[in-house]
């Protein structure tokens, strides 16, 4: 399917979602299991390890990969449940895994030598010091990039630590805070992205409409926004939420809005990025499709001629997009 | 009352059927007997068949238990309470003005959207994100759901309309698709002078 060098890394919350991928011309699909190994443990999504071998057999038949996230830090005590996503994940024959925990990546690494290692984002690796030593020590062969750097500096990175490859979003969920160390969603629930698998759980979260027709969202005890009916909205995240502060009712840390990088698609090809990655494994099957298919497009566009920025508008959190930190001109 | 004026639907035809259902109860087949016993026939005779149709899915939602869920097309004046599990699963209509069984959540949304998105057509993040779709309740049940219907690979007029001839499913399939599109254009022109007004204003 690749027409460019860059291969479009692209998620799968169900069998479902990762046929659509396929079908849409991703390169790899990113999937997890149905526990607290992945960072998108959401109820009724992810893959039994049944599925996920069928899942694995059905993307190599389509000549595609298939890479699983085990990216949560496994809970002391309870290190067994992370230890056995490795094992099924080698023996489903996942063309890599994708880790954050540093004992996992050691376990990983010495039960299963052959199998493929890329860090996830969760580990926040962000300099070729720390990405060299990951690589030395347990032979990671890729590294997702936060969604911190810009363009620039993507680019000195991506050369510094060669021959590792870089993988960076393009498209999705905006995590404004320092990735796989938020203590948002467990400061007010108890259960965190990190070592839960899950940011804001549904069992959390309730919205409800107010008598003059207001929408309030609340997790746990915070009331996190209130707006108008029909106004747009966004995950019910601390991160997206509205508050009260000096008088003044705004979003405090971030206002809800999805990544949309497809303008530099063109610039990390030349920058010698390795693969683009779509946020999104707890999204549905239309937005799958929809988003792959036109990053596919733009893609096989910048090596072929005819590049546009697809318009995806529709997909994105509080309709709005940006390009997050690739055009930071702040430091 | 599944239509709320602070919120109303967009033009539809299935708008249109709703306002003739309210305004012409007297009709066969329209206002109240929406809720009626050959709807509450039919809607359990669908649910059945989805049932024996996608076994897989309804074994994902065996996890909900009694859960069940209020669906709420907000343009029709009917509701379905929808129980896909438990002792007694099922998809029951409720006439609008009759009081709903308890229910862990309500979804609401025009019915082309709850129909796009129960054949996986339209992404349930999206419709949440752009206020189409309304989630009240119990966000896990709700979560459980949609994921399941998700994945599964429902499409209505296979698992449903599959006896009924090709030829008329197409041409109720075009008629819609014109009536639809000669709505969109009412409702375009309607806006029109506003739209005029809010650019003068606007440099």
């Amino acid at each position: 399917m690749t027409t460019a060098s860059l291969s479009l890394v692209c998620p799968a919350g169900t069998p479902a979602a990762l046929d659509a991928a396929v079908e849409a011309g991703a390169d790899a699909v990113y999937c997890g299991f149905a526990d607290a190994t992945n960072a998108r443990n959401f109820p009724g999504l992810n893959f039994s390890p049944v599925e996920m071998r069928a899942a694995v057999a059905r993307t190599h038949r389509a000549g595609r990969s298939l890479y699983i996230a085990i990216n949560t830090f496994p809970r002391a005590g309870e290190e067994a449940i992370w230890h056995r996503a490795v094992d099924s994940a080698a023996e489903a024959g996942a063309d890599a895994v994708i880790l954050a925990d540093l004992g996992l990546l050691a376990y990983a690494q010495a039960t299963h030598p052959s199998l493929r290692l890329h860090l996830s984002v969760q580990a926040a690796a962000s300099t070729p010091e720390a990405i060299r030593y990951l690589a030395q020590t347990f032979g990671v062969q890729r590294v997702v990039l936060p969604r911190v750097l810009t363009l620039a500096e993507v680019t000195e990175l991506t050369a510094a630590v060669a021959p590792v490859e870089t993988e960076v979003f393009a498209f999705g969920g905006m995590c404004v805070m320092a990735e796989g160390r938020c203590q948002l969603s467990s400061y007010v629930t108890g259960q965190s992205p990190n070592t839960h698998g899950v940011c804001s759980p549904a069992g959390a979260v309730q919205f409800r409409r107010e008598p003059g027709g207001d929408v309030t969202a609340r997790l746990g005890d915070v009331t996190i926004d209130r707006h108008p009916a029909g106004a747009p909205a966004g995950y019910p995240t601390l991160c997206k939420g509205r508050f009260r502060a000096n008088a003044t009712t705004g979003y405090l840390f971030e206002e809800p809005t999805s990544l949309n990088a497809a303008e530099h698609i063109p610039g990390l090809i030349r920058a010698g990025v390795r693969a683009l990655k779509i946020e999104g494994r707890q999204r549905g099957r239309a937005y799958v499709a929809r988003v792959v298919g036109e990053f596919r497009r733009a893609i096989d566009a910048a090596v072929t001629g005819g590049f546009t920025v697809p318009d995806l508008a529709s997909e994105m959190e509080g309709g709005r997009a940006t390009a997050g930190a690739y055009d930071r001109r702040w430091r | 009352m599944s239509l709320d004026p602070t919120d109303p639907p967009p033009l539809s035809p299935v708008l249109l059927a709703g306002l003739a259902a309210r305004v012409l109860p007297p009709l066969p087949l329209l206002g109240r007997p929406l809720a009626g016993p050959v709807a509450a026939r039919l809607s359990q005779m669908a649910f059945d068949r989805l049932q024996r149709r996608h076994e897989a899915l309804f074994q994902r939602l065996a996890v909900l238990g009694e859960r069940a869920f209020l669906v709420d097309p907000s343009d029709l004046p009917v509701r379905f309470l929808l129980r896909p599990a438990g002792v007694r699963p099922g998809l029951w209509p409720i006439a609008d003005g009759d009081a709903p069984p308890p229910a862990a959540a309500t979804l609401r949304a025009p019915l082309a959207a709850l129909l796009a998105l129960l054949e996986g057509r339209a992404d349930g993040d999206s419709l949440f994100f752009s206020r189409q779709l309304m989630i009240e309740g119990d966000m896990e049940a709700v979560l459980v759901l949609r994921n399941a219907v998700d994945g599964a690979d429902i499409t209505l007029e296979r698992d449903l309309a599959a006896r009924l001839p090709r030829r008329v499913l197409t041409m109720a399939r075009r008629w819609y698709g014109d009536i639809d599109g000669l709505l969109h254009l009412v409702a375009r022109a309607a806006w029109q002078p506003a739209a005029l007004a809010v650019a003068e204003v606007q440099p």
